[in-house]
């Protein structure tokens, strides 16, 4: 430019698009240097010939695939009574309903973008469509449906990105609507959608015939998709006129559990008369006595007698149920010959343990009580617990009704659940109380929990499974005679506590002194400080941890397949394969129950990242 | 301005906060004991009803069984069945943390590469193998090997293992494969070893010192370091020489000749007391150290209930220690090599004297290469030909391996993403390339980072080696299963689990430890 | 101890470790007065007020509040707590409740209030303070000025007789510390008994009755305002002043 020229920008620009494109996109991302395009070739190379492998392996005729689908409510619920099968539906239907008014409940819906869906549609159909270019073998024709069922799929991805150029990114689709159309879609495949199923008989003969996906229980997964739609609906229409619906449900979920198991799967035999003649007296009887107890308690006045009772009221309470469990056992001459049953025992401290629970109560009193209203809402609480103190005592005394051809009334995935479930939820207080022992600032209580903790967390989860079905039983043979399943719960409950225990000192430790500071300047007791304070803010901030616990659980209950309890991997490996028809399915079964875990645990865990992100945590 | 000290007045006890304490810890441990001891007598008793004593007689009687693999596959006693379990939980355990390490970084590196294959494949290996419960994956492999057929290579016409394009691979009968496990041809050691590995430690400090004197000239300013470079090359010639050179450690012999003797000849009680003092001499330095800290030049600060209690613990447990040692001889006896352990002469002693016949001018190399010998039930019926890899070992191994590496490539994953980006544009703006600024700038500061986490995966590693028991591989869960199957003697064998597994842990995490302190220190 | 002193302290000697933080105070406070302490940086001030709520154990001397000896007492102590509000620096609110919710939990737990009347008070003093649309946020939502005097709320719901400030303005930026200050002269105008260490030496002078100076663990200097401005005596007093002034 010459000396003195002046440069005037005469045309107005329009902004370009970025360069884009399906070449820009490999240049960028697969080729965009020399090495880089060879590692491209040679892993592209061995993926391409691995999954030609994996794909003739798993179309491979000769896989017994049909060992799965025909034992697949052997591996859901292993053998539960043909007539009384209604029962794991009714059980699956509380779990869906809970979940519709739920999803409600936490306003869960939400909105997508056209974006979001169309990379959603484009990566299936295209990876529907590379697996059926990748399959070896020739042109047939299952394999020209797939492949263009694919292809139609992602075109239509691609167009409707295309055709929204500008809007792409606006979130407009209802993610109920999207979830309606899945579920509709689920509902109809479920009516037509035929697979080739290879059925191997005793004999030796085989047959291939094409059958639906469910074709036993299409109606009943029908009627779950519907009271999943229904509940949500309610939900919807009922979320806000109750205001402390997430409460409720809150309690539900909880409930629910304890009731599909001691209930609705085991049909227990309640015998009424005792119900009326034992348990309502003994109801009424401690739960007025302890209410009254409590409301003096309560009150809010000064005076240290108010410990002083509790704590007496609770060590005797405590040494009566030891001793009179081990030394005055009216049914035995000397101490050690036990000829009762778990529910003998149940029985005999039906009434003692409620003397506990009532001094631990009446210890917390002082913190909880106060105001007549707050007075009256406590001994509330405390009727409530001692309602579920003694159906719990109740039930697990009472037989089952139900003729069993196995062991157990849940096997398979569902004892999977039932194990991880229980586990979780029982180790929840006993590894918060061990957290709060290692963080306490007394001695003697700190070092046991973190003896406890770090010898439980330094030994595999196989050995305290192994210690938990022979220790068990030698310790408290005789007295109860544990059932294996409990036994396992056990050893898991005490195993599982111990690492949640760390997870929840972490979340202790990352409370600023201040706040510790800030409630004692305000008179809070070490309770109500704990309860009002510490654990909440602790608990919030190791959420993530937890759930990272929860899933690991859920994989370690495949270790009881080891003890021989019949859980999912226990009935792929050793029970089906050993059918007469399946044998040599093994792998495959194998397999199918890798699936079955990956299924789970990945839902699980994008879930907790989802979470994650909506607390906000995890952002730097 | 004060003149008389004056005290905060004393409460009643009963309303006094450290008394109620007190008295709440003291009630709860009695609670805790009581339950122990409750729980103890229903066992005993229990076991007295199947006419069954608590002992550790097992540890010293010959077992009935046979264990599958091992230094041993026919242990004298139940305390050699018991080693055969723990050095074969040993073996995978370090075998499986170097595999996993080396391709967990792989994987982590994978996982930020830019090439989307790449970056997508590592993905996918994480998805799948963290989601799926490393007992299914152990079991899956297990049954793989089991369903290949009998693999000779080279015998075999389709020619897939032994060539490609028509090059032959491997020469004749150096691998097989077959349900039972694998073969292959292997570096056997011979009796020259325990000499050659003498050379090596020697070796060893020798490099040690080369790294540091290069650095040193670095620092220095006269030459570029090669640290690295220079420290291999020592050891690699050590190696080498050591295989011809390492009869000349023979001079150690007489040494261990003479430790042994000293601790099989020394009066035991002179060991005992030595013990007691050291428990003693223990304590005291831990009650010093803490109360030097308390130490003002004014006087001793003032102790919380919380120092009396630690300073009390310390003073019990080393006073129960030292009578400990003085009342028992049994037990410093068989530390010493003076008496036994579960029937087993194991101790320093007997050590020594082991030390001291290997060290004995063995000529002849340390290790033998040899083939496979395979019979046709895949026995390889020389013990000391080629090396078998059994279906079980395999199985857990590459469980294991395969599974930690996932967790590891997310923490090294993670700790890379934590290096703040402004050290990688540096890296960048001083013209590094890709490879050079991971190898140079990142990996080192994401270490720190990386460590703890993936010390915790070592552990997890160490113990999920336990799962072994799902193919039949005997560690010591195994072995100890079948011995109480055996005896019913369940209480012992608890113990041993426990003892074992708490020793691995501590030290595992003791060295992990130690790691993190040495990078903090570098980093301040 | 003089009749109305409701504060009284006696050879308070307090050790961290080896350390001794304070070195013997010897202190009376009268009610309705309101005392600011200065002094330079871990000179004690903030060991000492802590003292006076039983956030720190002294461990030779006596402090008797209103009449009560502070000891290992659990009755004392709940009842001190009580007595005493406690504003910290760094507000300390409780980050998982809202405004109210904060000013509320301790009439309700520990003073046994219903909670319509907490509330009730709490929105008085919502009031007072001047935040009261502020009551059904959450901590992380309000400026730090706003925190600091919902942390006076909610020291102030439980009645207090004596309030204990420290250093309640550091942490703010300077546009939000006169709101601060202004709700604290609001309440000794009042006639709260109030322990205030801080350095706004305008607040100091207006409001304050007595002006003490800490050094090293001790009571160095004490005096009206007019006496600290105009004619300190001690020479620790003059060069710390020299350097803040
Ligand atoms: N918890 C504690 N542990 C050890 N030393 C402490 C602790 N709290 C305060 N100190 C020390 O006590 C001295 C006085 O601290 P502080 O009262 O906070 O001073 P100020 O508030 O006057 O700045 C300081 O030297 C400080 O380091
Ligand atoms: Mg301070």
């Amino acid at each position: 430019m010459a000396e003195g020229t002046v440069f005037v920008e005469t045309v107005e620009l329009a902004p370009e698009p970025p360069p884009s494109g399906p070449v820009q996109w490999i240049r960028e991302n697969l080729a965009y240097s020399v090495s880089s395009t060879i590692t491209t070739i040679v892993i592209g190379l061995v993926v391409f010939f691995g999954l030609r492998a994996l794909i003739a392996w798993f179309l491979n005729p000769f896989r017994k695939w049909s060992a799965a689908t025909a034992n697949a409510r052997l591996l859901m619920v292993q053998a539960y009574p043909d007539d009384q099968f209604i029962r794991v539906w009714i059980s699956v239907g509380i779990v869906v309903v809970l979940a519709g008014l739920s999803a409600a409940a936490w306003r869960v819906a939400g909105k997508v973008s056209v974006g979001q869906v169309a990379k959603g549609l484009l990566s299936v159909g295209s990876g529907a469509l590379v697996l059926a270019l990748l399959a070896p073998g020739g042109l047939t024709g299952g394999r020209v449906i797939f492949g263009s069922v694919g292809l139609v799929i992602a075109g239509i991805g691609y167009m409707w990105k295309r055709a929204r150029k500008s809007s792409v990114n606006e979130p407009v689709i209802s993610t109920v609507a999207l979830a309606g159309l899945a579920l509709v879609l689920i509902g109809v495949f479920l009516w037509t959608v035929k697979l080739p199923v290879q059925e191997v008989f005793a004999d030796g003969s085989k047959e291939v015939t094409n059958q639906l996906i469910a074709r036993s229980t299409k109606l009943p997964w029908t009627v779950q998709l519907l009271v999943l739609a229904v509940s949500y609906l309610v939900g919807v229409a009922i979320r806000d006129s109750i205001s402390s619906l997430r409460r409720i449900l809150v309690g539900l979920w909880a409930l629910s559990f304890p009731a599909i198991l001691m209930v609705v799967m085991r049909a227990p035999d309640i015998e009424w008369d005792t119900v009326l003649s034992v348990d309502l007296p003994i109801f009424l009887a401690i739960g007025a006595l302890v209410g009254v107890i409590l409301y003096v308690i309560g009150a809010p006045d000064a005076g240290e007698w108010k410990y002083i009772v509790s704590a007496i009221w609770l060590v005797l309470a405590v040494l009566w149920v030891l001793f009179s469990w081990y030394l005055f056992d009216p049914a035995s001459s000397s101490p050690f010959h036990f000829t009762s049953s778990a529910a003998d025992v149940l029985k005999r401290l039906e009434f003692k343990f409620p003397l506990i629970l009532g001094a631990l109560f009446a210890l917390a009193a002082p913190s909880f009580g106060g105001a007549r209203a707050a007075r009256l809402r406590y001994i509330g609480v405390w009727l409530g617990a001692l309602v579920l103190l003694i159906m719990s005592f109740r039930l697990g005394a009472a037989s089952s009704l139900l003729e069993l051809s196995g062991t157990a009334f849940v096997g398979g995935l569902s004892l999977t659940f039932t194990l991880a479930i229980a586990a979780i939820v029982l180790s929840f207080p006993l590894g918060v109380l061990l957290a709060l022992g290692r963080a306490s600032t007394m001695p003697i209580v700190r070092m046991i929990s973190t003896t406890y903790i770090e010898l439980v967390r330094s030994v595999p989860l196989i050995t305290w499974l192994y210690i938990g079905s022979n220790l068990l039983n030698l310790f408290l043979a005789g007295v109860v005679d544990i059932f294996s399943v409990v036994r396992a719960i056990t050893a898991m409950t005490l195993f599982s506590a111990a690492y949640l225990a760390e997870n929840v000192r972490g979340g202790l430790q990352s409370i600023p002194k201040g706040q510790y500071e800030a409630a004692d300047a305000v008179g809070m007791s070490v309770v109500q400080k704990t309860v009002l304070i510490t654990l909440p803010q602790a608990l919030k901030a190791v959420i993530p941890a937890l759930v990272g616990q929860v899933i690991s659980l859920f994989k370690d209950t495949s270790l009881v397949s080891i003890i021989g309890l019949f859980d999912l991997l226990y009935i792929a490996r050793n029970v089906i394969p050993g059918q007469s028809a399946n044998i040599g399915s093994i792998l495959e079964l194998t397999v199918v129950a890798a699936a079955i875990y990956w299924i789970f645990t990945f839902t699980f865990s994008r879930s907790s990242m989802r979470l994650e992100r909506r607390l906000g945590l995890g952002t730097r | 301005m004060t003149t008389a000290i004056q005290r905060p007045t004393r409460p009643p006890f009963y309303r006094d906060v450290t008394v109620l304490k007190w008295v709440f810890q003291i009630v709860f441990l009695i609670g805790i004991v009581t339950v122990f001891w409750l729980l103890g007598s229903f066992s005993i008793a229990n076991l007295a009803k199947q006419n069954l004593a608590v002992s550790w007689d097992f540890m010293a009687r010959p077992v009935g069984f046979q264990v599958a693999e091992g230094f041993t596959t026919l242990p004298e006693s139940g305390f050699q069945a018991l080693l055969v379990g723990i050095t074969n939980m040993l073996r995978v355990t370090i075998s499986g943390i170097l595999a996993a390490t080396i391709l967990g970084v792989i994987i982590g590196v994978s996982r930020l590469s830019h090439n989307w294959l790449v970056n997508k494949l590592a993905t996918v290996y994480i998805e799948t193998i963290r989601n799926i419960p490393l007992l299914v994956q152990i079991v899956f492999w297990g049954i793989v090997v089991s369903i290949i057929p009998d693999i000779v290579v080279d015998e075999t016409s389709d020619g897939s293992l032994k060539s490609l394009f028509g090059l032959r691979l491997l020469p004749e009968g150096w691998i097989f494969a077959s349900p039972k496990g694998f073969a292959m041809p292997w570096l056997v050691p011979t009796d020259g070893r325990w000499q050659w590995v003498g050379f090596m430690i020697v070796g060893a400090v020798a490099a040690l010192y080369a790294y540091r004197w290069r650095i040193r000239l670095q620092e220095a300013g006269t030459a570029e370091a090669r640290a690295f470079l220079w420290s291999g090359g020592v050891l690699v010639a050590f190696a080498i020489v050591g295989t011809f050179a390492h009869p000349v450690m023979g001079i150690f012999g007489p040494v261990f000749g003479f430790v042994a003797a000293f601790f099989q000849n020394t009066p035991i009680i002179i060991f005992q007391i030595v013990l007691a003092g050291l428990a003693v001499g223990g304590a005291y330095y831990i009650i010093k150290k803490r109360l030097d800290e308390l130490r003002t030049p004014a006087g001793l600060g003032k102790l919380t209930d919380d120092d009396w209690f630690r300073l009390a613990m310390a003073a019990v447990v080393a006073s129960g220690l030292a009578l400990f040692f003085l009342l028992q001889s049994g037990p410093v006896k068989a530390i010493v090599g003076q008496g036994t352990i579960f029937g087993q002469e194991i101790g320093l002693s007997q050590l020594f004297t082991g030390l001291e016949s290997r060290f004995s001018f063995v000529s002849g190399a340390p290790f033998d290469f040899s083939l496979p010998a395979i019979d046709g039930r895949f026995n390889n019926y020389a013990a000391d030909a080629g090396h078998v890899i059994t279906r079980a070992y395999f199985a857990l191994w590459i469980g294991v391996v395969l599974y930690t590496a996932a967790f590891i490539g997310e923490a090294v994953r993670a700790g890379v993403l934590a290096v703040p980006k402004g050290q990688t544009e540096a890296g960048f703006a001083v013209g590094l390339r890709r490879s050079q600024l991971l190898r140079m700038i990142v990996l080192p500061q994401a270490f720190r980072i990386i460590l703890p986490p993936v010390g915790n995966q070592y552990l997890n590693l160490a113990k999920n080696t336990s799962l072994g028991i799902a193919v039949a591989y005997p560690d010591i869960v195994q072995v100890g299963q079948t011995i109480f199957n055996q005896t019913g003697q369940t209480i012992p064998i608890v113990i041993s689990w426990m003892a074992w597994y708490s020793f691995v842990s501590l030290t595992l995490s003791a060295i992990v430890n130690r790691w993190n302190k040495k990078l903090k220190l570098v980093e301040r | 101890m003089t009749d109305q002193a409701i504060i009284d302290c006696r050879g308070v000697k307090k050790w961290f470790g080896d350390f001794q933080a304070l070195r013997g105070v010897d202190l009376e406070v009268t009610k309705g007065e309101v005392v600011v302490i200065i002094g330079p940086s871990g000179s004690g001030k903030s060991t000492f007020i802590r003292c006076i709520n039983r956030l720190e154990v002294h461990q030779e001397g006596q402090i008797f509040v209103d009449g009560i000896e502070l000891t290992n007492d659990v009755r004392n102590i709940e009842a001190i707590r009580k007595d005493v509000g406690m504003v910290f620096q760094s507000f300390n609110l409780f980050p998982h409740l809202t405004i109210m919710q904060n000013i509320t939990l301790a009439p309700i737990w520990v003073k046994k209030q219903s909670k319509s009347e907490a509330e009730a008070y709490g929105r008085e003093l919502l009031e007072r303070v001047g935040i009261p649309e502020q009551a059904d946020k959450y901590p992380g939502q309000l400026s730090g000025g706003q925190q600091q005097r919902v942390a006076i709320a909610r020291a102030l719901a439980m009645k207090p007789q004596i309030m204990l400030f420290d250093e309640p303005t550091s942490a703010l930026d300077p546009e939000m510390v006169k709101e601060v200050l202004d709700a604290m002269k609001e309440l000794a105008k009042e006639g709260m008994t109030m322990i205030v260490v801080t350095h706004e030496m305008g607040f100091a002078r207006e409001v304050a009755d007595r002006v003490l100076f800490f050094d090293y663990g001790q009571l160095v200097e004490a005096g009206t305002p007019e006496h600290f401005f105009t004619n300190p005596q001690h020479d620790r007093t003059k060069l710390f002043l020299s350097q803040i002034l």
